[in-house]
C-alpha cells in the first residue's frame, strides 16, 4: 500500500442526504451519508439494487446534488456549486466508467478517448491510454467492431487518458461475463497501481470486493459497514 | 371507449406537440397557398365572367377618326358580326384639387334612349345620366373613390378641349375598364385616370361627332372567329379613319386580367408543391424517429397479436391527425388569405360583386395532396419496423454501426477534432435526410430569392424609364395633331427652359405575311428629353430613311436590320410606303417603332406636324405651367415625370410591404420546420452521446455545437441551390408575363441573395435556439442509467 489513510481525504462527503420527489411519494435514497476517499485508495461499494450506492457515486461525480449534506474536493466546498463549476470539476478531477459503456458510435476507439484528451491540459497520449487497457491494436475501430469487454476497456482508456484524481465506476462489469469482467477489473487495478488514481467502483457483486483496499457496504440509503481488506485478492482470480 | 392504442396515439402527439405544430403549420401553409390562389383565381375567373355577360362586352373593338352614323347598316352586314354598337368617345381632362397634373381620360357616349348594346356601364351608385340632360355624367368608381367624389358632386373636366362643369349622377365600371388604367406609365393610378359616360346627344356636340361616331364596338355570332371579321371591318373603316381594329384579346384590360390568371395558375402549384414536398420530408423523419424509439413497444403489441397493418395503422393515425390539424388550419388561412387577395383585386380590378368563391374541390384537393403526401412519409418510417420479427424488435437496437462505409473512415483524414468528426460522421452516414434537409433549405431560400426577384426589377425599371427615357419634367399630348409653329407657344410660359416635341402614328407594319399594328413615333434629329435605348443602356442613333423597331415587334414581324418593311399609315391619308429596319431598341413597354420626324412626315405627306411636347421647366413653376397649359385648347394631358415617378414608388412600396411580410413567414415556416424538426430528432436519438459528452466534462455549449454543427451543414449546404432554385424561379415567374406588354429585366440584385440567406439563417438559428434549451437540461443521470 502506499498511500496512507491517515492523511487528507482527496474527496469528503458529510451528511450526504438526498431525496426525490414529495408526501408519499418521498424517496429518501440517501438518508446522511458520511464517506472520504483518500488518494491511492481502491474502494469497493457494495449494495443491493436500490441501496442508494449509485445515487451516492452520482452526487460524488458531480452528476447530481445533495439535498442536504455537505460535499468537499480538497479544499474545494461542491455542495452548492454551479453546473459551470460541476462541469469544470467532472472535467479536471473525474473519470466515469458506466455499465453500459456510453462510447460515441460514430467515433472510433482512438476517437472516443481524444474526445476527453482534448478537454484535458495533461493527458496521456490517447494511443497511451489505449496501449493501458491492452487495446493498443483496435485504436482504429469503431464501438460496433468491438465486444462488449473492449468496449469498456476503451471506455477504461477514455475515462484514464485525462489522468484524472478519481476514476468512478458504476457497475463497471454488470454488462459482461466473468471472463471478460475479470480483463475489465485487472485493468482498473493496473490504473490504480501504476497512475495512483483513487478508484471507487459499485457493484452488487461481492466477490469484486476482495480486490480493494476498503469496502463500503451500503444498505437502504445507509453505511452500514466500513471494512478495510487485509489482504487483497488479485483480480485474476476472482471468480462469481 | 377509447382503445389503449388511441390513447397511446393521443399521448404520443402531445409529447411531439412542438413537432406536430410545425410540421402542421408548413402543411396549412401548403394548403392555404393552394386554396386562396385557386380561389382567388375561380373568383375572378368567375366574377369577370359575369360581368363580361351582364355587360355584355364586346368580342372586338375599333377606333377611327370619323364616319357618318349610316356606316353601321355595313357594318351589321359584315360576316360574323351579330351586335354593334357605335359610340362617340373624346379625350377629357380634369384637373383635380390637391393634384398637380389633371386627371386624364376618355368620354363614352351611351345611346340616348336606350341601354348600352355592348360594353355597358354598371351603375355602382346612383344612376345613368338621363337622356337630355346635357351635363349629367357617370364617373368611373376608382376615379371617384380616389377623389371621395359622389353621385351629386359637381366635376370640371375639358372634353375635347372644352371646359365643362358636369354634375356627377353616378359612379361605374365596365368590363373595358377591370384595371382603370391608361397605357401610358406616366398617367398610372386609380387618381390620375378618368372614364366619363355621357348621352350620345350630350357628348356629341363637344366632340364634334353629330352624325357620326369615332368608336365601334362588335359581339361576333356564337363559334365565329373573329379575324375574318376584324379584317373585313379595317377594310370598311380605312377610309374613315379607321385605326386597327383588335379582337377582344388584344383588348388591354382583358390581357392584363389574362396575364395575371395565368400567374396565379403558376404560382398556385408550384408553391404549395414546395410546402407539401418538405411536410412529407418532415412527417417522415419524425415518425421514423419515435418509431425507432418506440420498437421495444412495437415488439410487444406484434408479440401479443397486434397486426402489422394495424401498427402501420396506428402511425398512419398519428400523420392523419398531424395533417388534419395543418388542412384545417390552412382551410382558416386559405380562407383570409383569399379574403386578402380578393380585396387587393378590388382595388386594381374594377369587378363589382367580386366576391370570395372557396372552391370546396380545391381544398378536397389540397387535403388529399397533404395526406397523401404525409402518408407517404409515415409509411417509409414504419416499414422497416414492421417487417422485423417481435424476438428481433424486442432486442434493443445493435449499436449504430460505423466504418462500414468508405466515407466514415476518410472522414477521420485531416484536421477533425472528434466532436467535427462525430458532425461529420452522422452527416455521412445519413447521406438522404442531408439532401433532403438542405433541398427543404433550398426551398426556403428559393422562395425569397424568387419573391424578391420582381422588387429587384424596380429600381431598373425606375432607372431606365426616369432617368434614361423619360428625361423631361412635363409632358404635354395634345388630342391633334398642330404645327410646331402652334407648338412654340409653350415656350413662352415662364418657368419653361426647353421643349423637344413628338409625333405618333397609328400604323400597320407588313413584313412578308406578318403584320402588326403599332405605332410610329417621330423624334427630333438629337433628340435629348426621349432617347431611343438599346438593352445595355445606349443610345440608339436614328438614321435617315430608316425605323427602329422593339427588338420584340422586330422578332414578331421576323425581320433584321437592313430588311424593308411596308408601313400603312392608319390615318388621314393613309400613305403606305417602305421603309428600312435601321435597329433595335429595348424598351421595357409596349411595342413601336421610332424615326425621325422628318421622315414621319414625309411618310404621312402632309406639312410638319406635332401631337407632344416635352419641356425641361423650372421644377419650382411646375403647378403654374401645368395650370396655364391644362386652359390651352386641344390639350390631351400633361404628365409630370416627377410625380409619376412618385406614384411609381409609392405603389411598388405598398405592394412590397404586405408580399414582402408573406414570403418572409412562408420561407421561415419551411426553414423552421427543417431545422427544428431535425434538432428535435437529433437530440432524441443521440440523447445518450450527448449526455455522456456533458458527464465527460464538455460544457454545455461545446454539447450543442456537436448537435447544431449537424444543423447547420444542412442550412449551409442549402443556401447555393436554393440561389439556384430561386433564380429559376424568378426567371419561370417572368417568363409568363406577356412579354408583347412588358419585358421587366431579371435583375437579382446581390442583396437578394444576401436577405434571403439572412432570413433563412435567423430562422434556423431560432428554432435551434428553442431545441438548444433541451439540450441544457438534458437529464444526465437518467440517460446514462439506461441502456439504449
Amino acid at each position: 500500500m502506499n498511500r496512507s489513510a491517515e492523511g487528507a481525504p482527496v474527496l469528503r462527503a458529510e451528511g450526504l442526504w438526498k431525496v426525490y420527489g414529495e408526501g408519499d411519494a418521498e424517496v429518501r435514497a440517501l438518508r446522511g451519508v458520511d464517506l472520504a476517499l483518500y488518494a491511492g485508495e481502491f474502494v469497493v461499494l457494495l449494495g443491493a439494487s436500490g441501496s442508494g450506492k449509485s445515487t451516492l457515486l452520482n452526487i460524488l461525480g458531480g452528476l447530481d446534488t445533495p439535498t442536504a449534506g455537505r460535499l468537499t474536493y480538497l479544499d474545494h466546498d461542491l455542495t452548492d456549486a454551479s453546473d459551470d463549476q460541476l462541469t469544470r470539476y467532472r472535467r479536471e478531477h473525474v473519470g466515469f466508467v458506466f455499465q453500459f459503456y456510453n462510447l460515441i458510435p460514430s467515433l472510433t476507439a482512438r476517437e472516443n478517448v481524444a474526445l476527453v484528451t482534448e478537454l484535458s491540459d495533461d493527458p496521456l497520449d490517447p494511443d497511451d491510454a489505449l496501449a493501458l487497457v491492452g487495446l493498443g491494436p483496435r485504436a482504429e475501430h469503431f464501438p460496433s467492431e468491438l465486444s462488449g469487454g473492449e468496449q469498456q476497456r476503451v471506455a477504461i482508456a477514455r475515462a484514464v487518458a485525462k489522468r484524472p484524481d478519481m476514476l468512478l465506476c458504476d457497475e463497471p462489469t454488470g454488462a459482461l461475463d466473468c471472463a471478460t469482467g475479470r480483463l475489465v477489473l485487472t485493468v482498473l487495478d493496473r490504473v490504480n497501481r501504476e497512475l495512483g488514481t483513487t478508484t471507487a467502483i459499485i457493484t452488487h457483486n461481492a466477490p469484486i470486493a476482495t480486490m480493494a483496499h476498503r469496502v463500503v457496504t451500503m444498505a437502504d440509503g445507509a453505511i452500514t459497514q466500513d471494512l478495510r481488506n487485509e489482504r487483497r485478492a488479485s483480480p485474476e482470480s476472482l471468480r462469481w | 371507449m377509447v382503445s389503449p392504442l388511441d390513447r397511446k396515439l393521443l399521448r404520443d402527439l402531445a409529447s411531439l406537440k412542438g413537432q406536430v405544430l410545425t410540421i402542421a403549420i408548413v402543411v396549412a401553409l401548403g394548403v392555404a397557398i393552394y386554396l386562396s390562389f385557386g380561389s382567388a383565381k375561380l373568383s375572378l375567373v368567375q366574377g369577370t365572367e359575369e360581368f363580361y355577360r351582364s355587360q355584355r362586352f364586346a368580342d372586338a373593338f375599333a377606333t377611327l377618326e370619323r364616319a357618318p352614323e349610316s356606316l353601321r347598316t355595313a357594318i351589321e352586314r359584315l360576316p360574323g358580326v351579330a351586335v354593334v354598337e357605335t359610340r362617340v368617345n373624346a379625350p377629357v381632362l380634369c384637373p383635380m384639387p390637391g393634384m398637380i397634373e389633371p386627371a386624364v381620360g376618355s368620354a363614352h357616349s351611351l345611346p340616348d334612349f336606350t341601354d348600352a348594346a355592348l360594353n355597358a356601364p354598371f351603375v355602382v351608385e346612383g344612376r345613368l345620366p338621363e337622356p337630355g340632360r346635357d351635363d349629367e355624367v357617370l364617373v368611373n368608381d376608382a376615379f371617384a373613390q380616389s377623389h371621395r367624389l359622389h353621385a351629386g358632386d359637381r366635376l370640371e373636366a375639358i372634353v375635347n378641349g372644352t371646359r365643362r362643369t358636369l354634375r356627377i349622377v353616378g359612379l361605374g365600371t365596365s368590363p373595358e375598364y377591370l384595371i382603370a388604367m391608361s397605357t401610358e406609365l406616366s398617367s398610372m393610378g386609380n387618381e390620375r385616370f378618368v372614364v366619363l359616360w355621357m348621352r350620345r346627344a350630350a357628348l356629341a356636340p363637344v366632340a364634334r361627332m353629330q352624325g357620326g361616331f369615332n368608336d365601334v364596338s362588335l359581339r361576333l355570332q356564337r363559334d365565329a372567329p373573329p379575324e375574318p371579321t376584324i379584317a373585313a371591318l379595317d377594310r370598311l373603316l380605312a377610309p374613315f379613319g379607321g385605326r386597327g381594329a383588335r379582337a377582344r384579346s388584344q383588348h388591354m384590360s382583358h390581357r392584363m386580367l389574362q396575364q395575371e390568371m395565368q400567374q396565379l395558375d403558376g404560382t398556385s402549384t408550384v408553391l404549395p408543391a414546395m410546402f407539401l414536398g418538405v411536410a412529407a420530408f418532415l412527417v417522415n423523419v419524425v415518425l421514423g424517429r419515435l418509431v425507432r424509439l418506440q420498437r421495444g413497444q412495437l415488439a410487444m403489441l406484434k408479440a401479443v397479436g397486434y397486426s402489422d397493418r394495424r401498427i402501420a395503422l396506428h402511425y398512419v393515425q398519428m400523420v392523419i391527425v398531424i395533417v388534419t390539424i395543418g388542412v384545417v388550419g390552412g382551410a382558416l388561412m386559405g380562407r383570409e388569405m383569399a379574403r386578402w387577395f380578393i380585396g387587393l383585386y378590388r382595388e386594381f380590378f374594377r369587378i363589382p360583386n367580386l366576391g370570395v368563391r372557396l372552391d370546396g374541390s380545391l381544398l378536397a384537393q389540397g387535403a388529399a395532396l397533404s395526406f397523401g403526401s404525409g402518408v407517404i412519409g409515415a409509411i417509409a418510417a414504419v416499414r422497416g419496423v414492421s417487417k422485423l420479427a417481435p424476438a428481433q424488435a424486442m432486442q434493443p437496437e445493435p449499436p449504430a454501426k460505423y466504418g462500414d462505409s468508405a466515407l466514415d473512415r476518410a472522414v477521420s483524414i485531416g484536421l477533425l477534432s472528434p466532436s467535427a468528426r462525430m458532425v461529420a460522421r452522422e452527416l455521412v452516414r445519413r447521406p438522404l435526410r442531408l439532401l433532403l434537409s438542405s433541398l427543404g433549405i433550398a426551398m426556403a431560400v428559393a422562395i425569397l430569392v424568387a419573391g424578391r426577384s420582381m422588387f429587384d426589377a424596380l429600381p431598373t425599371l425606375e432607372r431606365v424609364i426616369f432617368h434614361e427615357m423619360m428625361r423631361e419634367q412635363l409632358a404635354v399630348r395634345l388630342t391633334r395633331p398642330v404645327s410646331p409653329t402652334d407648338l412654340s407657344v409653350l415656350r413662352t410660359i415662364p418657368g419653361v427652359l426647353g421643349m423637344e416635341v413628338q409625333r405618333s402614328v397609328p400604323v400597320r407594319l407588313r413584313a412578308g405575311s406578318r403584320t402588326r399594328e403599332t405605332s410610329l413615333v417621330g423624334h427630333p434629329a438629337g433628340a435629348q428629353l426621349r432617347r431611343v435605348l438599346d438593352e445595355r443602356g445606349r443610345e440608339v442613333r436614328m438614321v435617315r430613311g430608316a425605323v427602329l423597331l422593339t427588338r420584340m415587334l422586330g422578332q414578331m414581324l421576323d425581320v433584321r436590320v437592313g430588311d424593308s418593311i411596308r408601313v400603312e399609315v392608319l390615318e388621314g391619308d393613309r400613305a403606305v410606303r417602305t421603309l428600312t429596319v435601321g435597329g433595335f431598341s429595348d424598351e421595357s413597354f409596349g411595342l413601336q417603332g421610332h424615326l425621325l420626324l422628318d421622315d414621319l412626315w414625309s411618310l404621312l405627306g402632309q406639312s410638319p406636324s406635332v401631337d407632344m411636347a416635352l419641356l425641361v421647366t423650372d421644377p419650382s413653376r411646375n403647378e403654374a405651367i401645368i395650370r396655364r397649359i391644362v386652359a390651352m385648347p386641344g390639350v390631351a394631358g400633361v404628365a409630370s415625370a416627377s410625380a409619376a415617378l412618385a406614384r411609381f414608388r409609392q405603389q411598388s412600396g405598398r405592394s412590397m410591404g404586405a408580399s414582402g411580410l408573406l414570403l418572409v413567414l412562408a420561407a421561415a415556416a419551411i426553414a423552421a420546420g427543417v431545422v427544428y424538426n431535425n434538432a428535435r430528432v437529433a437530440l432524441a436519438t443521440r440523447e445518450r452521446d450527448l449526455a455522456t459528452l456533458r458527464v465527460l466534462g464538455m460544457g454545455r455549449g461545446d454539447v450543442s455545437r456537436i448537435l447544431l454543427g449537424e444543423m447547420t451543414v444542412q442550412v449551409l449546404l442549402g443556401l447555393a441551390p436554393g440561389y439556384a432554385i430561386g433564380t429559376w424561379m424568378a426567371k419561370a415567374a417572368m417568363a409568363m408575363t406577356d412579354p408583347e406588354m412588358y419585358r421587366l429585366p431579371l435583375t437579382l440584385e446581390p442583396f437578394t441573395y444576401v436577405y434571403a440567406t439572412v432570413v433563412t439563417l435567423v430562422a434556423a438559428l431560432l428554432s435551434a435556439l428553442i431545441v438548444r434549451r433541451r439540450v441544457d437540461s438534458l437529464d444526465l443521470v437518467g440517460v446514462l442509467k439506461t441502456r439504449e
